[in-house]
This record gives structure tokens, sequence and C-alpha cells, in this order.
């Protein structure tokens, strides 16, 4: 495990995209602006067809280019790209007479390969990116997409070689997400869709409301609320508190509002976008939470973890060990989605507490819920008090958790007993 | 046939008697629809039609329409 205290907090975030090895360009910059007015002007100029796509891959090209570089990374990118092509067409081709185990064990392997990439010092005996690590910006995203394509190859319509490599490099999702589906982004890659009239007032409106939640009030706010400057040993109980409680909207702020540019970039474009968050601060519970907070990361792992996870537990197993090994299911989930974030212990407990919380929930439904009396159950399903109450409590759960984001747990604990006047 | 059959499993999965299941019903209309209700709802729909669905499958389905489709496509008498 990394340690804890590093830039790790971001991580995922535009604000880490550039590393010390690659060039940052923010979304922001002039730079950047010609790219997406280049890319508006090909994709809307051109008729549909092999030129437009060829013009599209080279501006994604470009902009990959700014970011990757180097021989090393540009042929891992390379192998990754055509394997999974290769690999999803295999599949289609060859349809049940290769087992489904092996697709299996492919999947499996590209998690693997992820974690061993983000983190060199994981497993550095076996990692084969300890020696040589591999410094590729968005990865994770290209991973996730390489997982989507594959697993779910053979209900794809509309494959090619190029409207996959677009799909995977597309320039306004290459850093940081959303991780956009193919088939969804085929419609709009192949189809006339691009060419049908837009509404760009609406779509500025929301680029320029991402620049100012990310460049504005996040970019200016973040090391405050992430306990950076100042220190949390040199704030009072009371600006501790304030601190802490503002992480979670200041993150919402700086990851939202790129959405927002990115989102509204590729609408100009005439690519719709999934949406990364579904006001997330309504949330009653940390199940919710995460059916509203990066939704494209958490639905990849549902539909490419979970789902096959528990159906295989529901179908295979006994009544008797199906509860208690679809609670297993999403504790595994849950820890999959906190360690990508970053393998340090911080992000382990963060895991560990939200899993908890999740198996606790499903566990309370099965039986606590069903023993409460029907006014307790009414009360408890409609009451505004509860819902409120719930929202305000997950809402402060979440808050104290990503303490351990940023801090180990020792540290954490530490501030956390500081903001109720205790000191070890 | 179908409709009634489906809507016997979803009255069995989400123990509601009077549930009365439509084409365009997802899990937001379902109270109890959630991610493990709903691996609970396609292994018995699995198991009362005898078919057994592809994980891409599943992850496609948004709404009851969709799982009947999907029944239809390795039970085409039942369309």
């Amino acid at each position: 495990m990394k340690q804890e205290g590093s830039p790790a907090v971001f991580d995922g975030l535009p604000a880490s995209a550039g590393s010390a090895a690659v060039p940052a360009m923010p979304l922001n910059s002039w730079h950047f602006l010609v790219i997406c007015v280049a890319a508006v002007l090909v994709v809307r100029g051109l008729p549909v067809g092999l030129v437009r796509k060829a013009a599209l891959a080279a501006v994604n090209l470009y902009f990959l280019f700014l970011f990757v570089w180097g021989l090393y990374p540009l042929a891992a990118l390379l192998v990754l790209l055509l394997a999974t092509y290769g690999l999803g067409e295999l599949k289609v081709r060859c349809g049940d007479r290769i087992p489904g185990g092996v697709w299996t064990l492919v999947i499996a392997a590209l998690w693997v390969l992820l974690f061993l990439v983000k983190d060199p010092n994981l497993a550095s005996g076996v990692n084969p990116f300890s020696a040589h690590p591999l410094r590729l910006v968005g990865i994770s995203y290209l991973v996730f997409r390489s997982i989507h394509y594959i697993a779910d190859a053979e209900c794809l319509e509309g494959r090619s070689l190029l409207t996959f490599v677009n799909y995977a490099i597309f320039f306004p999702t290459f850093l940081a997400g959303p991780i956009e589906r193919y088939e969804r982004f085929q419609v709009f890659h192949d189809s006339g869709d691009p060419q049908a009239p837009m509404e760009p007032l609406p779509i500025f409106h929301r680029i320029a409301n991402g620049l100012v939640k990310k460049y504005v009030l996040a970019d200016n706010l973040l090391a405050w609320g992430s306990l950076s400057h100042p220190p949390a040993d040199q704030l009072a109980p009371p600006m501790l508190w304030l601190s802490v409680m503002s992480l979670l909207v200041l993150l919402y702020l700086d990851f939202s509002g790129y959405c927002d540019i990115v989102i509204g970039v590729a609408a100009l474009m005439g690519f719709r976008l999934m949406e990364n968050f579904n006001r997330p601060f309504l949330a009653t519970s940390v199940q919710d939470f995460w059916t509203r907070w990066h939704i494209s990361l958490t639905s990849i792992v549902r539909d490419y973890v979970f789902t096959p996870l528990s159906h295989f537990v529901v179908y295979h197993f006994s009544r008797r060990w199906q509860f208690p090994l679809a609670c297993a299911v999403y504790f595994f989930a849950m820890m999959l989605i906190a360690l990508w974030h970053n393998t340090t212990w911080g992000f382990f407990v963060f895991g560990l507490l939200h899993g908890a919380m999740l198996v606790g929930l499903q566990v309370f439904r099965r039986y606590g819920y069903p023993r409460l009396g029907r006014g307790p159950r009414e009360f408890f399903d409609r009451s505004p008090l509860v819902a409120w109450g719930s929202r305000a409590m997950n809402y402060a759960f979440v808050s104290f958790t990503m303490l351990f984001w940023q801090y180990g747990p020792a540290e954490s604990v530490s501030i956390l007993g500081r903001m109720v006047g205790w000191q070890p | 046939m179908l409709q009634d059959d489906l809507q016997a499993v979803f009255r069995k999965v989400f123990e509601d008697s009077a549930l009365v299941i439509a084409d365009d019903m997802s899990a937001a209309d379902i109270e109890k629809w959630d991610s493990l209700a709903h691996i609970n709802l396609v292994v018995e729909v699995e198991k009362f039609f005898g078919a057994r669905f592809k994980n891409a499958e599943i992850a496609r389905l948004q709404c009851i329409g969709d799982l009947k489709k999907l029944i239809t496509k390795y039970r085409p008498e039942l369309a």
C-alpha cells in the first residue's frame, strides 16, 4: 500500500491528470478551446462517413499525444486497444465455442492489470510495472472501456476498429470519464445524429457553469476543504468542522464541474454522454449515494462485478447461503470502488466503512425493517423528518469517512477526535 | 400469458400480491427493486421460463418491456 499524504485525494480527477511525466492542459486553457473548436467543426462540418471518423480520430490522437508520449506508454496503449478490439471480435465470432469462464478470466485479468499499473508498489515481487512503471494518463478509464467492450461484445452493434479507437480515446472523456458505453457512443459516432440541429445556448450555459464550479470555486477552496492549507492541527474545532463538512461539496464542484465541461463539449459535437452525478446530496443512505455519485464508475462495477458475482451466487447457492454471500459481494464491490481511487490504507479504511455500512443496510432491510410495526414502518417510509435526517446523516458519514482519503487512519481518527474536543 | 406469468414472478419476488406490472415500469417504480432484488428477480425469471441470460443481457435491462423481450428471445413461442 502507498503512503497517505500524497496528492492522492484527487486521483482520478482532472486536477491530477497531469503527472510529472506529462504536461497538464487545463480545460480552461486556450489550447483546449482550440481543440474543441476544431473537433466541433470536424464533426459538424463533415458528412457522416469514413472521412469524418478519420478526422475525429486525428483530433483524438492529437489530444492523446499531449498527455501520452514515449515509446513505452504508446506501445502499451496500442497493445491494450488492439487486444481489446481483437478479443471482442474473437468473442463474437466464436460464440459459445469458447467457454464463458475464459472471458471471466480475461475480465478479471484486466482488473488485476488496472491495479498493478495504478500502483507499481502493489505486490512488487510479481508486479511487472514495479520495475517499469507505466505512466499513462486515463489508464483506469481505458481499462474500464476495455472491460465493457469485451464483456458486452456480442451485444454491441456497429463494431469497427475506427469506431472503437475513437470510443476508447474520445478526447472529452479521455482524462477522467464519464465512462461512456460503446453502444451509446456508436450511435452518435456512426449515425446522422450529430448532424441534428442543436440548441447551443443551454450547452454553453452548462460549460460556463462547469468552468465556474471547477476553476473558480473548487480550485480555490479545495486546499482548505481538504485540510492541507492551513493544516488540520492549526484549526480550532469549529473551523475543523466547517472544513471537513465542506470537502464533499468542494469535491462535487470539482468533479461535476469537470463533467459539465466535457459533457458540454461533447454535446456541441453532437454526442450525448451519460451523466456522472444525480443530486448526490439527496442520498438517504450509502447505497443511494453510490447510485448518484460518479455514476459511470459505479455502474461499471455494478454491471461487471456485482451483477455477475451475485447472479452466480443466487443461481447456484441454496437460499440459506444466498444472503450472506450477496452481502460479501456488496462488500467486495465497495472495496473495489474504494481501492480503485488509490491503494492506500486510508482508502482501505474508507472502503471498509462504506462496505460495512452497505452490508448493515442490507441486514436491516432483511431482518430489522420487517419486524417494525406497521406504524413505525409507515413513519420510516413517509416522514419527511426521517428522509431529511437520513440525508443529513449520510452526508456527515460520507464527509467523515472522506478524511481517510487523504490522511492515514491514525491521523484521521486524531482529526475526528479534535473535532469533538478529544485530544489523544 | 407472458404478462400473467411474469406478474406472478414479480409478486413472488417482491412479496406483493397486489403488484400489477406494465412494460414501461422500472426499478424506480417498485420500492424494493434494488440491485440485489434485481438479481433475485432475474434468477426467478430464468428458472420459471427455463432460460439462462448472459451478463451483458442482464446489464441492459432497463424496464419490464426489456425483460419481456429478453424472455421471448429465449422462448419465442411466448411472444
